[in-house]
């Protein structure tokens, strides 16, 4: 009896000890990947490091915009370039009719105001044409030729059957009277565009008498892409 | 007996009376008693030992971590933390690079070793580096510090013996040049020793997160080009710029012209590392009219439209005070500050008197540093004592030199509704109430407003005009002060522009040293001719950065809440008189543009 119980001991400290020894080389194993894992973390965080360094240095707008006057056709963006949200049209629906009498009888009275300015004194008539126009709407119009749409945007949203004449009269010629005197001047081919686009355009609704439509995304395109 | 304890051997019995203990007896006593001690003591002793050995191996924390950690996944593998801008655009790091060295001694071939390295390091000297290489004295000798990855690469798979590598770090400016008078530089211990390097040492060294300015890159870039444009076009001998948030007091961009390479600062002109926007005073000129006319509004006594004599100068002393364009008559408050009318601006402050005027300048922070983040913060001069001849020139912005960052916050405050902040260049947690003092009422705030929209629509600021933009401002010429005079053709001439006018939210200041007139200006180098046709260049460039939306300039709502007229009024009378300053507005805009060099 004495005997097996000492030799229950004795067994359960040798399995006692076997264990413990293979724990603490296990554990030392697993330290020693940690070690290694640590480093590798420090030198990958260190290549970051350099890589973040190198991106900054890469993206230094002096060096961007040398490469985006070389390779791109974009230039600073500018204030006529802005719409407001409303200005935005939504899905065209089609609709079939529009009753020409309305638009018309407010168009030919609006029509030739911003016109004439823009051969003789630019500013002074129209300025004065646009303020009652865009104080009718009663909301603030945020961008300058924002204001003359809303005036028509109240006529209901209509399709893009015919190239809404009146507005993308309009709307060239602000930009070209007031923001870009001098691209016009520096640029011989850019400059007639603008001017000669409305002049065309403008005696087709005189003469056909189509009452012009209100297509807000050609005013969207005369003005984002009037001076090119 | 039977309390004897078990085995206690009965048999023992004590020496009779009659016979006496031996000697024999009494020595064994003792020595067994000695034995008793010296165990005890032995006992005590490495029971001690025992106890200190379990205390330092089970309960106390060892030499040796009981527990490896792992490695923090953010931390940066640097000891000085980066510096960002306000979008998390680096502006300086610190990289870890490795230098090399070697041990002379441990070399045995040195023709061969320089040979191999002068072939990956083409920069080295061979015999230079021979030379080096063959001093057996040495243990240590530097052969190339802060060595990039690749040509560390390079040297590695040499795989010499006798050359090893230090790890060392070193500060990296991504956007070098265009921060530099910002952000500063630190030596090679990579201490601060210029502007946010400097000044946010400790903060640097101690918290390895980044720190984030209130500087865009994108704006500092903006303003440094055009500013670099203009210096090149009328042949100044340096510019500054500053782009400030009125409503926070954040500094957006700052640029001082001419600026260095930070990662080699050393052996400049002073010239070169002097910041003109925060260390320079000046005497601002007429942009401090700006400040005279809020006095005078702000005291109540004065309305915009009451009358000042400017029919001929003052004379005080040996002096007279004349306008640079006089009107030759009265002039309504409106049309002193359109003007820029010295006679008139004097009168304004004679009015307010020399306590009050001290008082006001105070109040905007004329008389001490600016407070912003950087060492480099000018002390005003200002006049001791504050006389009636100071402060007549003061109205007119001489007399008194200040930094243009003084100009430009304490110009905030008189158009963002009268809260003067505190200018700053660290970032601002959008969600904190920005803190401020009330220095002048809104409504002379919204006068000022309307007097700063007055000046680029129809006074001395025309071309500063950015279309959409609603820009308004003030323009200031100041002649240069050399010794005790005054010089004639050395000037600075400055302009303090805000948009937009209806609702200010970003104040530029061009300040442009000693520009020279040009064909283009007709000779001119006025604030009206240099500084503003660039500070409506960079407005047009930043305004769509800075999400401002473009507005109609002559829509209503915003002709109400910026027109004025010379008379003072701000009502737009009904239709007849009503072309007429909106008629001017438009067509006075274009070709003062177009006249000026963009």
């Amino acid at each position: 009896m004495k005997y097996k119980s000492a030799l229950f001991w004795g067994g359960l400290i040798a399995v006692a000890g076997v264990v413990t020894f293979q724990t603490s080389y296990e554990v030392q194993e697993l330290e020693e990947k940690l070690g290694s894992l640590n480093r590798k973390i420090m030198a990958e965080q260190e290549a970051i490091q350099i890589l973040k360094a190198e991106w900054s240095y890469l993206n230094d707008p002096m060096r961007l915009e040398n490469l985006s006057r070389q390779h791109l056709a974009l230039q600073p963006t500018e204030a006529r370039q802005f719409v407001a949200m409303d200005v935005v049209p939504m899905r065209p629906v089609p609709v079939p009719e529009v009753e020409p009498a309305p638009s018309l009888i407010p168009k030919p009275s609006v029509i030739p105001a911003p016109l004439p300015p823009m051969a003789s004194n630019p500013a002074k008539p129209a300025a004065g044409a646009i303020i009652p126009a865009s104080a009718t709407p009663a909301r603030p119009a945020p961008i300058k030729p924002s204001a003359i749409i809303p005036a028509s945007a109240k006529v209901p949203a209509l399709p893009a059957q015919a190239p809404a004449a009146a507005p993308v009269v309009k709307a060239p010629p602000p930009p070209v009277v007031t923001t870009k005197p001098t691209d016009i001047a520096a640029r011989p081919s850019a400059a007639p565009k603008p001017l000669t686009a409305p002049a065309a355009r403008q005696p087709q609704p005189a003469s056909n008498t189509v009452p012009p439509q209100h297509d807000s995304i050609g005013v969207l395109v005369a003005r984002l892409g009037a001076n090119r | 007996m039977t309390l004897q304890p078990p085995g206690y051997d009965n048999a023992y019995t004590p020496p009779p009376v009659s016979q006496p203990r031996t000697s024999l007896a009494v020595a064994l006593e003792q020595s067994r008693n000695r034995l008793m001690v010296t165990a005890a003591m032995v006992a005590l002793v490495f029971s001690a030992i025992g106890v200190k050995l379990v205390d330092a191996t089970l309960f106390s924390r060892a030499a040796e971590p009981r527990q490896r950690l792992a490695a923090e996944v953010d931390a940066p593998p640097v000891n000085r933390a980066d510096i960002v801008d306000r979008n998390g655009n680096l502006l300086a790091t610190s990289l870890t690079t490795q230098s090399l060295y070697a041990d002379p001694k441990l070399i045995s071939r040195p023709d061969e070793v320089a040979r191999k390295l002068t072939q990956v390091l083409p920069e080295l000297d061979y015999k230079d580096l021979l030379g080096k290489l063959s001093d057996e004295k040495k243990r240590f000798v530097w052969i190339k510090r802060n060595m990039p990855p690749k040509q560390q690469a390079a040297v590695h798979r040499l795989g010499l013996p006798g050359v090893y590598f230090e790890r060392e770090e070193r500060r990296f400016y991504p956007a070098s040049n265009l921060t530099s008078h910002i952000v500063g530089f630190t030596g090679v211990d990579n201490n601060g020793l210029a502007g946010m390097e400097q000044s946010q040492n400790k903060r640097l060294t101690n918290d390895p997160h980044p720190l984030q300015l209130s500087i865009d890159l994108r704006l500092q870039h903006i303003l440094k080009k055009e500013l670099q444009a203009t210096v090149e076009e009328f042949n100044a001998i340096g510019a500054a710029g500053v782009v400030y948030d009125v409503r926070t007091g954040e500094v957006m961009a700052m640029v001082s012209l001419p600026d260095f390479d930070p990662h080699d600062p050393t052996g400049l002109d002073p010239d070169t590392l002097f910041n003109r926007a925060t260390l320079g005073v000046y005497e601002m000129g007429s942009t401090f009219k700006i400040f005279n006319t809020a006095m005078a509004l702000d005291t109540g006594k004065m309305r915009v439209s009451d009358y000042f004599d400017a029919s001929k100068g003052i004379s005080i002393g040996r002096f007279t005070i004349s306008d640079y364009h006089n009107m030759h008559r009265a002039l309504t408050m409106a049309e002193v500050f359109q003007h820029s009318s010295n006679i008139g601006s004097v009168r304004m402050a004679m009015q307010v008197g020399v306590p009050g005027q001290k008082a006001f300048m105070t109040k905007l922070g004329f008389t001490r540093p600016t407070g912003l983040e950087l060492p480099e913060n000018g002390w005003p001069l200002v006049p001791n004592p504050w006389r009636e001849i100071n402060a007549m020139t003061i109205s007119f912005g001489h007399g008194i030199s200040v930094s243009p960052m003084h100009t430009v916050a304490a110009a905030a405050a008189m158009i963002n509704g009268g809260v003067m902040h505190q200018p700053t260049i660290l970032k601002r947690d959008p969600s904190l109430p920005v803190p401020g003092d009330q220095v002048v009422s809104p409504q002379t705030s919204d006068m000022m407003r309307r007097l700063f929209r007055f000046v680029v629509t129809e006074g001395t600021a025309k071309g500063a005009a950015a279309q959409g933009y609603v820009v308004g401002g003030k323009t200031g010429t100041a002649d240069k002060q050399k010794g005790r005079h005054y010089q004639k053709n050395s000037r600075m001439s400055s302009f303090l522009g805000a948009f937009p006018m209806h609702d200010p939210k970003y104040i530029v200041y061009v300040l442009v040293d000693e520009p020279k007139g040009t064909k283009k200006t007709y000779g001119f180098a006025t604030g009206g001719w240099v500084a503003a046709p660039t500070a409506g260049r960079i407005v047009r460039q930043i305004g769509p950065l800075l999400g401002v939306q473009p507005v109609n300039e002559t829509a209503p709502e915003i002709l109400n809440a910026t027109y004025i007229n010379s008379a003072g009024q701000t009502q737009i009378a009904p239709p007849q008189p009503v072309a007429q300053p909106k008629g001017s507005t438009v067509a006075s805009v274009p070709p003062a543009a177009g006249n000026k060099p963009r």
